[in-house]
């Protein structure tokens, strides 16, 4: 044994017994050993400082991302997986064929409701709680789906289900019934935009009216300009917001208040601008928790506020496209019409006026403007035509003097 | 039976690691601190009882659970440290002491001179040292025996003593 090699082991107490013997026989009798124990305690000493530490933190986190990790399904081992395919591939050749006929004759309706079942089931197969990992991409398969394809998500896991190929890596292959992908049947969205003109004999009236049949119909007025100017044509301007389902209603109702002067209505279907919107909104949010659940797990400070960027982002995002969804299937809930009203004589004075005073003033006035608007229309003619009328004049005196 | 001791075995890990980290938390977290730092220490010792319990069942045995968990957490926090390319914390072990007081000279020192020790030697003081793992642990953690072990202590303490006293001959 190289003695002065186990010195520091002897300190360290990591020496067996008869080692420790060993040395401490050597010691008693040499001063140079004894002196070097010495210095490796006195070294050891040093090092007591330098063991404090901080408090601890971050158990509590740890734990319940333990917690949640423990609910993951563990991997099978491999005589589980051996004897689950065993099992897998006798129950196949029994039912097989039974299966395969159920498959091919089964309704439309029970069709239709497998996307649910095997979303369900999907779900729960790959519900696996995963350590924060920065070089995931937030657009998953469901986000890639969603994002060309408007299915709901229901249906975007059964298509993903029912593409997961079986049979591979050599395990027994488990058949897969083809779940038919239904198409969602959609509700037309549309936004109608009408443009109505009226000629009415009663603007006032019009508009009244006009606006007790709209509320009956379950819109409402959102503007309204009447112009009904003594001497001027009544005019008045109603921007109507009416349920898409009585837009229709709505225009034949108001083209009957008068004679109509013109009509147009546009229609643009949305429905498939909602879809993706509401798609890519959803596939946000199952981006949103998923960055949520990292940023519960990760500590590390670069990681975190990397997942808090892109977090934000994706909040920012799906408020942007739930925004401009929500005014789309509001646009297309409710028409637009825009509804002009005028009136086919002038507005009489009110007749029924007992402020004499005004109205004697209001009607001298007019009187006396109309002649001096008479007036100057009869100067500006005469200044106009006054080659004809001089050369009219001047042909009279000719013919007058001739005739003397 | 086999089958039924391969299946008790499977859930008796997995409950281990829960178990291990409510009793060994402090320990990894004092472990990664003294090779990360203070601002990465939560982060690798959450990673290391993840990565405990992917790998619960390659767990055989051989050494104490605790030790096979120090085994973890040293290759989290090389990988951690590789990453944010940053050496052992020592400046900011020694500058801990100054929170009570003034940290001696002899820390600083003695800091300085382990900053000027091989990589392997100063993994063995440190483990043993700070972390206060036998050498029997520290062996199995770095994959050596533990003669090995015992003889980069002693020439990590020539090597110390070189450092803290210059002209001290301690041939």
């Amino acid at each position: 044994m190289n003695l002065k090699e186990e010195l520091k082991a002897y300190v360290d107490g990591q020496l067996s017994p008869d080692q420790r013997g060993e040395i401490e026989r050597a010691a008693a009798t040499s001063p140079e050993i004894r002196q070097e124990i010495e210095a490796l305690k006195a070294l050891k000493a040093e090092f007591q400082p330098l063991t404090a530490t901080p408090d601890p933190n971050g158990k509590s986190v740890t734990l319940a991302a333990l917690k949640s990790q423990r609910v993951a399904p563990r991997p099978t081992p491999i005589w589980g997986r051996l004897v689950a395919g065993i099992a897998t591939a006798l129950i196949v050749i029994a039912i097989a064929p039974e299966f395969g006929k159920q498959v091919s004759s089964s309704s439309a309706e029970e069709a239709a409701k497998a996307p649910a079942e095997w979303s369900e089931s999907a779900v729960s197969g790959t519900a696996t709680p995963r350590k924060a990992n920065l070089n995931e991409d937030a657009a998953s398969p469901t986000f890639a789906k969603t994002k060309e394809s408007p299915m709901r998500e229901s249906e975007s896991a059964a298509w993903k289900s029912t593409t997961v190929p079986s049979g591979t890596n050599g395990r027994a292959a488990v058949p897969r019934p083809t779940v038919p992908v239904v198409p969602f049947q959609y509700s037309r969205d549309i936004i109608y935009n009408g443009n109505l003109s009226v000629e009415a004999d009663d603007v006032q009236k019009s508009v009244l009216e006009a606006t007790s049949l709209i509320q009956g119909l379950g819109g409402f007025i959102v503007s309204s300009q009447t112009s009904l100017n003594p001497g001027s044509q009544a005019s008045a301007q109603l921007e109507i917001r009416v349920p898409a389902a009585k837009f229709d209603t709505a225009n034949k109702a108001l083209a009957k208040y008068g004679k109509v002067l013109s009509q147009n209505a546009t229609g643009q279907d949305v429905t498939g601008d909602i879809a993706r919107g509401e798609g890519r909104a959803r596939a946000l949010a199952v981006a949103e928790q998923e960055y949520i659940r990292m940023l519960n797990n990760t500590r590390n400070t670069t990681a975190r506020l990397e997942i808090r960027r892109r977090l934000d982002e994706v909040r920012a995002e799906r408020e942007g496209i739930k925004s401009e969804t929500s005014r789309l299937k509001d646009l297309a809930a409710m028409s637009n019409l825009s509804v002009n009203f005028t009136q086919s004589e002038l507005v009489r004075p009110d007749e029924t006026s007992d402020n004499w005073w005004n109205d004697s003033n209001t009607g001298a006035a007019n009187v006396l403007g109309a002649i001096g608007r008479i007036a100057g229309r009869v100067g500006i003619y005469l200044v106009y035509l006054s080659p004809v009328w001089l050369a009219g004049l001047a042909a009279w005196f000719i013919w007058r003097k001739k005739q003397a | 039976m086999m089958l039924t001791q391969m299946l008790k075995r499977t859930q008796t890990v997995r409950l281990d690691i829960e178990q291990l980290a409510e009793a060994h938390y402090d320990a990894i977290w004092r472990f990664c601190f003294r090779r990360v730092g203070q601002s990465l220490a939560a982060d690798a010792t959450q990673e290391t009882f993840l990565t405990a319990l992917k790998r619960a069942s390659s767990f055989r045995g051989d050494s104490d659970a605790k030790t096979w968990l120090f085994g973890i957490a040293l290759n989290v926090c090389r990988s951690a440290a590789r990453k944010v390319k940053h050496d052992l914390p020592l400046d900011e072990i020694v500058e801990l002491q100054s929170r009570d007081g003034q940290p001696s000279l002899n820390s600083i020192r003695l800091a300085d001179a382990l900053k000027k020790l091989t990589p392997e030697h100063r993994e063995a003081v440190i483990l043993h040292e700070l972390d206060g793992l036998t050498y029997a642990e520290i062996g199995h953690i770095v994959g050596v025996p533990e003669g090995t072990i015992k003889s980069r202590m002693h020439h990590a303490m020539h090597a110390l003593r070189t450092h803290l006293s210059p002209n001290e001959d301690v041939s």
